[in-house]
């Protein structure tokens, strides 16, 4: 049998339960029973965990109980979104500023460079880091309005150019101290402009022209003007010299080849003291790296003394034996045609 | 309860009182019970303590009646019922004790016919199997919660329209079902 159709006001009694189920519609009769019994819920439902639910809710109302786990999907989404624009917009942010710090050249050296070449790429231009030298630091902390300083200073061998630091280590007597570049630093700056070819730079007018440069030989080439304290390119180790007019007191002997050379020198071992190479015992010159390397006695003061003691045992006593070989170059002229025949 | 007295429980509630919130307990859990056996089957009891934990701390902050108390607590026990539904969906699991709830609810099994001593609960079964979710919904809310139209609406989120239409279908259909006794057997459209 197909029910009757309810109207609003029936549906509602039914509903309330106020219709019995033999006053009930045709066809409605097994329906308000049902929900008459689904009104009637049992109450000791409730009893059965009374006492551990009020506990568990006393603890939360009080706070005692930490929140539950609850997915916030639309908030998380929010919050997702939100991360997202915030990020973009802080990415905007530090791009502009990059972008315009590069176009005023207010990064600092290394990094406008690397922006100029970078934009350059996409078609901006912007300064690179040497145009602004002038009001500026460099990388390296140094004020570039200090050019004449640091070109004084690459005369002195301490900081140049990166090519030219090393190469330019020069000797104080250079006549030319104070008024620009030395032989030796010019050398070196001469080096750095070559291998800066192609290139051009506005400091330019550091390195030296075309004509100085072609004309200006390896330091260590040249001869020996060294007067004793120094002198010569650090790099010349093993360049010919003819610094026999070293006076004794020189750097003869204190690094050289980095051996002992003295107390196996010639003198006492072999009676001919072999031409050394004081050229090459600049006091920065590289390291001798060898124990050997530092003279027992001073400098130059053996090839005096030995010929005079005339025995073998001046000498061998104070050098390393397994120096004597690299050694006997070391010794200066002084004790040329002067030693004596070891026994 | 009058609605004067769910007032003063509520208040007493919001103060800390442990006897006020007894007392509202057994005023809703066996209504909280019912409707969530309605939706969630065998785990009501675990969901409707769920969902007093829930309403203990919403308290603190909640401000209103015994009829808005009631409310409340019904919408945060379908809300838990519905999670709960998709949690299920996602495991794809369906415990075993859940077999009674597909049989017909007079199907004379003497095993059955034990557990199912309790007419109410045997109520809340039929409703249940033979309507489909949101007519069991709205059924359940104004039968067993004992909420209005528009309480049940702002329950469901739905118009108060569409609330009546909703539960005069069920109407129609539990009686349909339940007058023909192969009807009580089929499975109820989805909603």
């Amino acid at each position: 049998m197909r029910p009757a159709r309810l109207d609003t006001h029936t549906a509602e009694r039914l509903l309330s339960g106020s219709v019995s189920p033999d006053d009930a519609p045709p066809g409605y009769a097994e329906v308000a029973r049902v929900l008459h019994h689904a009104q009637s819920l049992d109450a000791s439902v409730a009893a059965l965990s009374e006492h551990a639910a009020v506990t568990a809710m006393s603890d939360a109302l009080a706070g005692r109980l930490l929140p539950a786990p609850t997915e916030k999907r639309g908030s998380s989404m929010t919050s997702k979104v939100l991360s997202f624009k915030a990020a973009a917009a802080a990415s905007a942010v530090l791009l502009s500023a990059g972008t315009a710090a590069a176009a005023t050249g207010s990064l600092p050296g290394s990094a406008q460079t690397t922006a100029s070449h970078v934009l350059r790429d996409i078609g901006i231009s912007v300064p690179a880091s040497d145009d602004h030298h002038e009001s500026h630091a460099t990388t390296r902390g140094e004020s570039a309005d200090h050019t004449t300083a640091a070109r004084s200073t690459a005369a002195n061998g301490s900081t140049a150019d990166d090519d030219a630091e090393g190469a330019a280590e020069t000797g104080s007597s250079d006549p030319d101290e104070g008024k620009g570049p030395n032989r030796a630093a010019t050398f070196g700056l001469c080096t750095a402009s070559a291998a800066n070819d192609g290139h051009p730079n506005v400091h330019a007018d550091v390195f030296p022209s075309a004509a100085t440069c072609a004309s200006t030989t390896h330091p260590g080439e040249s001869e020996g003007t060294e007067d004793g304290t120094g002198g010569g390119a650090a790099t010349s180790s093993n360049s010919p010299s003819n610094d026999t007019s070293n006076d004794g007191t020189s750097g003869n002997g204190t690094s050289g080849n980095g051996t002992s050379g003295n107390g196996t020198s010639g003198n006492g071992t072999s009676g001919n003291g072999a031409p050394g190479n004081g050229g090459n015992d600049h006091p920065m010159g590289p390291p001798a790296g060898t124990p050997g390397a530092q003279p027992s006695s001073p400098p130059g003061l053996d090839g005096m003394q030995t010929p005079t003691e005339g025995s073998p045992a001046a000498g061998a006593p104070r050098g390393d034996p397994s120096g004597s070989g690299s050694g006997s170059h070391q010794q200066s002229g002084g004790g040329a045609g002067r030693g004596v025949p070891g026994s | 309860m009058a609605d004067s007295g769910l007032d003063a429980l509520v208040h007493e509630a919001r103060a800390g009182a442990t006897w006020a919130l007894a007392e509202l307990y057994r005023e809703f859990q066996p209504a909280l019970v019912g409707f969530l056996a309605g939706l969630a089957g065998g785990d009501a009891e675990d969901l409707a303590a769920e969902t007093w934990v829930d309403m203990a701390q919403y308290l603190a902050r909640f401000d209103g009646g015994g009829r808005d108390f009631r409310r409340v607590l019904f919408t945060v026990a379908r809300r838990r019922a519905v999670d709960h539904r998709r949690k299920q969906g996602r495991r794809r699991t369906d415990p075993t004790n859940r077999i009674e709830d597909l049989q017909p609810p007079d199907s004379g099994d003497p095993a059955r016919a034990v557990e199912d001593l309790d007419a109410s609960r045997r109520a809340i079964r039929d409703i249940r199997a033979l309507l489909p979710q949101s007519q069991a919904e709205v059924v359940l809310l104004r039968v067993v919660a004992g909420l209005s139209v528009g309480e049940v609406a702002r329950v469901v989120n739905r118009p108060p329209a569409a609330v009546s239409v909703l539960q005069t279908r069920g109407l129609r259909r539990l009686a349909t079902k339940l007058g023909d006794p192969t009807g009580s057997l089929s499975t109820p459209r989805p909603s």
